[in-house]
């Protein structure tokens, strides 16, 4: 097997947690608010389903290949050249959703903190630091998100905490006050997110202990669904039905949290914050990147690919939807679809394959 | 990095063709002969032009010819004389029935080997035991009257505490030794002695537990300290730095400790000490990081007190790496996080400042790196001056002077005094010279430069290992049971198991169900 290292339950939290959230909190609560309006916050529990969907396809899929990873099983399942085929796609799949998150971590920074700052330079260092941590394997992505998650958790609920005397909770009310399909359709967005959990299928073939694995997974989905309620509450209470017409909620969020006169102004905690999530985030899609590019050529060892997976990333980033507001677009309308399709259904259908294939024994 | 490597390689493979030994390092393994003269002048050749070696011929019994010889200074002179010349030249022994009678009827010293080569003889004569060579034998007797120089025991310099044993190690093998000894008592401690440097023949002694240490660690350390080819070995540095894993670091991967109850510790929780004769520092093998934030004190105090000296000095030490970096970085780019008054007395204090933040940090951390520096090397009474002169006069001088700004002075003061809590020299060292690059990457990005400063160290000693077992560990790898004695210091009748990573039998350092039984007695 290519990767010798194992992770345990609670490294597995760690990794899958911000790899969830970190994008996630930024710009899917005025995602939620635009359809959704007051009852953005019931959004995260709808999306309970997609998430726990590809966590149990991911699941089902490891038990009946359990050494395996996507690329691997592709082939055992629809044979050596279809098997190529889906792998290629799955491998292309991966390293643009890298690019949309690095796209993504590129315009945060440029556009709140450093205006002048050429966007390559941002973008290349971060992704430079990323693919660093995919190079060490999967050990170094565990042990380095088990350092960072713990730090940007405790940021995040210090800025929710701090941020308590200016709500209003009024806000919330009326509830449901066209039924519940505003809520179903605003938490589209979020579904697609929570899809991401599929990429646990390149973490459970390296657990120590399988049913760690399905545990720590829900106990994860469980976590993120209350962060975003949580997060979107918070927005929410703040500034009401505005929350749309913002481009980074938690921004704003900060910006009004004062205590006691002397801490003010707390947006760089969220830059700090954001970029410790992300980081985990950008890594572990790297490293599932990183790792699926060399089995899917059939390398020996994948760390000399962690660093050209990494500028291909960096590159792709550069291209197409050069404006925010054309990104916000394509995540608005394209990208719910798009990571539904490859993280959901495809797998879904893999997984029917995989148990045609079984029965046909 | 190819280009780079393959340079390696070939510099590496020129350096081989001239790394033939050179000859005649060593006396020949020559047997003794049956002839005296022989003997003594086989010997007298492999230490000529020595001063210091004494060659004393005398009669055993007025009758046979015998020489005594012994290093001056290394051999106790008056034993000598009491122990071996005058039994043996007073008494009546005849040798017909061999060596071994003379030993049991006229040597009164415990420790008594017979040498069969010159190799032996000098093996000996090295360490400071007296050589006999006896007219007719093929055997020389070793008799070891030692006299050693030392130093007494004294409270280690580096690492001093309040509460806890003050005795430190001295330069003296068997002294440091038997300190550990007289606290673990069990035939279990093991003392592996072999001999390293082809010059300076260094005795080098591997201690652990058996049945505590895992024996993959044990045969892995032993073959890295075996497999040293050196010219000498002067202290423990030499060994660490050629037995660590192969990495460019500068985090130490392994502890120096001067105190016997840190070696005793350690030992317990399946660790592996190094001694080397000479040096009283004692190398500790394999720790995680966390080892080197431990102070011996953390467990002498009581645990709440100890938990709370810990937290304060993990802050600390996050402070001496990133509070100037962080500075420079508020101050440069982020300067709406700070209350208005604050900020304007900061601007205030640096109008006639004339370097951006970032120069004037780099300034006054490197001018504090070289005070810290000329008050190690210099002498004691100098030292203080110099302290005096640079902290106060200079620094008062240059405030006034509108050079640098005085927050900037008390920022790198808090830095300098933070890093001197760090427990273990070593590690604190590290911490400051990782700040520079910190530094820099906040002038030049900001915060963001700070974060990704921390999140490269961080990835770089999340891939760290010290003999296998993870840097960052056990906080990074999440082994809950280790916790205690990380994120907290358990009290000890919580302290159940031993460090997991170093452990895997015999787990349990008391019954676990103590505390509960004691709870139940109370009531």
């Amino acid at each position: 097997m290519m990767e010798q290292g194992k992770i345990g339950g609670v490294q597995l939290c760690m990794v899958m947690y911000p790899t969830i959230i970190a994008t996630a909190i930024l710009s899917l609560p005025s995602m939620a608010a635009e359809y959704a309006g007051r009852d953005m916050w019931i959004t995260p529990i709808w999306a309970f389903i997609a998430g726990a969907a590809s966590l149990l396809i991911a699941i089902q899929l490891n038990k009946m290949y359990p050494k395996a990873t996507v690329i691997e099983y592709c082939e055992s399942i629809l044979g050596k050249v279809m098997g190529k085929a889906l792998g290629f796609l799955y491998l292309f799949f991966y390293i643009h959703v890298s690019s949309l998150i690095l796209k993504e971590y590129g315009n945060f920074i440029i556009g709140n903190f450093f205006i002048k700052t050429p966007m390559i330079v941002i973008v290349a260092s971060f992704a430079l630091l990323c693919a660093y941590t995919a190079r060490g394997g999967i050990e170094v992505v565990a042990r380095t998100a088990s350092l960072v998650t713990p730090f940007a958790f405790i940021l995040l609920m210090s800025v929710l905490i701090l941020v308590t005397p200016e709500l209003t909770p009024t806000n919330m009310l009326p509830m449901f006050e066209h039924g519940l399909m505003p809520s179903i359709r605003g938490s589209l967005s979020i579904h697609s997110w929570y899809s991401e959990f599929f990429i646990i299928a390149f973490l459970l073939p390296y657990m120590h202990n399988r049913d760690e694995g399905m545990k720590a997974g829900f106990f994860t989905l469980l976590a993120v669904m209350i962060t975003l309620i949580l997060v979107n509450l918070g927005a929410l209470l703040l500034m009401g039905e505005e929350t749309a017409h913002y481009i980074y909620p938690l921004i704003g969020v900060a910006r009004t949290i004062s205590v006691a006169g002397f801490f003010q102004h707390l947006e760089s905690l969220i830059m700090v914050l954001w970029v410790a999530g992300t980081f985990v985030k950008l890594s572990m899609f790297l490293y599932a990147c990183t790792l699926g590019a060399s089995q899917w050529c059939g390398l020996p060892r994948y760390r000399i690919m962690a660093l050209p997976v990494g500028l291909l990333v960096v590159i792709l980033s550069q291209w197409g939807q050069p404006r925010l507001q054309e990104l916000d677009h394509f995540f608005n309308t394209a990208v719910p679809y798009y990571l539904l399709t490859m993280q959901v259904v495809v797998p879904f259908l893999l997984l029917l394959a995989a148990l045609m294939r079984r029965a046909a024994k | 990095m190819r280009l780079l490597m393959r340079l390696l390689h070939k510099w590496s493979q020129a350096n081989q063709k001239n790394n033939s030994r050179p000859e005649n390092d060593k006396p020949s393994q020559e047997k003794l002969t049956e002839s005296y003269t022989a003997n003594i002048r086989m010997i007298q050749a492999v230490y000529k032009q020595c001063s210091d070696v004494v060659f004393r011929p005398f009669q055993i019994s007025g009758h046979i010819n015998a020489t005594i010889i012994y290093i001056s200074g290394l051999t106790d002179h008056e034993g000598i004389g009491q122990y071996v010349l005058i039994p043996l030249m007073q008494g009546s022994t005849a040798l017909d029935e061999g060596i071994g009678n003379l030993v049991e009827k006229s040597l009164p010293v415990s420790e008594v080997k017979p040498v069969n080569t010159i190799q032996d003889c000098v093996n000996h004569l090295s360490i400071g035991h007296a050589v006999l060579i006896i007219d007719g034998h093929r055997q020389g007797i070793a008799i070891a009257i030692t006299k050693t120089e030392k130093r007494s025991v004294e409270e280690p310099q580096a690492e001093s505490v309040i509460r806890g044993p003050r005795e430190g190690f001295t330069e003296t093998l068997t002294v440091n030794l038997s300190l550990v000894r007289r606290k673990i008592r069990t035939p279990l401690l093991k003392t592996e002695s072999m001999t390293i440097g082809r010059y300076t023949g260094t005795e080098v002694v591997l201690t652990y537990i058996e049945g505590l240490v895992l024996d993959e660690l044990l045969k892995e350390v032993r073959t890295r300290v075996k497999s040293i080819d050196i010219d000498g070995i002067l202290e423990t540095s030499y060994i660490e730095e050629m037995i660590e894993d192969k990495s460019l670091t500068p985090f130490p991967r392994s502890l120096v400790t001067e105190r016997p109850d840190v070696v005793a510790a350690n030992l317990l929780e399946g660790r592996i000490a190094i001694f080397v004769n000479g040096t009283p520092f004692v190398l500790i093998v394999p720790i995680s990081f966390f080892s080197l934030l431990q102070s011996p004190e953390d467990y002498y105090d009581r645990y709440i007190f100890s938990t709370a000296t810990r937290w304060l000095r993990y802050v600390f030490l996050a402070m001496s790496m990133l509070l100037p970096s962080l500075y420079v970085a508020i101050l440069s780019y982020h300067q709406e996080m700070l209350p208005a008054s604050l900020y304007f007395s900061i601007a205030s204090s640096r109008e006639t400042v004339p370097f951006p933040a970032i120069v004037e940090a780099l300034i006054m951390e490197i001018a504090f790196e070289a005070l810290r520096e000329a008050g190690v090397r210099l002498p004691k009474q100098v030292g203080s001056a110099v302290s005096i002169v640079g902290a106060l006069v200079i620094g008062q001088a240059a405030v006034a002077a509108g050079i640098v700004s005085a927050p900037m002075v008390m920022v790198v003061a808090i830095t300098g005094i933070s890093s001197f809590m760090v427990p273990h020299y070593a590690i604190g060292f590290t911490l400051r010279i990782i700040r520079f690059p910190i530094m820099l990457l906040a002038g030049m990005l900001g915060l963001l430069g700070v974060i990704m400063g921390i999140l490269a160290v961080l990835i770089h000693v999340c891939t760290l290992r010290s003999f296998g077992v993870p840097y960052m560990s056990p906080l990074a790898t999440v082994e809950q049971k280790d916790l205690k004695d990380i994120l907290i210091r358990a009290p000890w009748w919580k302290m159940n198991t031993r460090p997991s990573l170093t452990i895997d039998r015999n787990i349990h350092r008391q019954p676990a169900a103590r505390r509960d039984k004691r709870i139940q007695d109370e009531q």
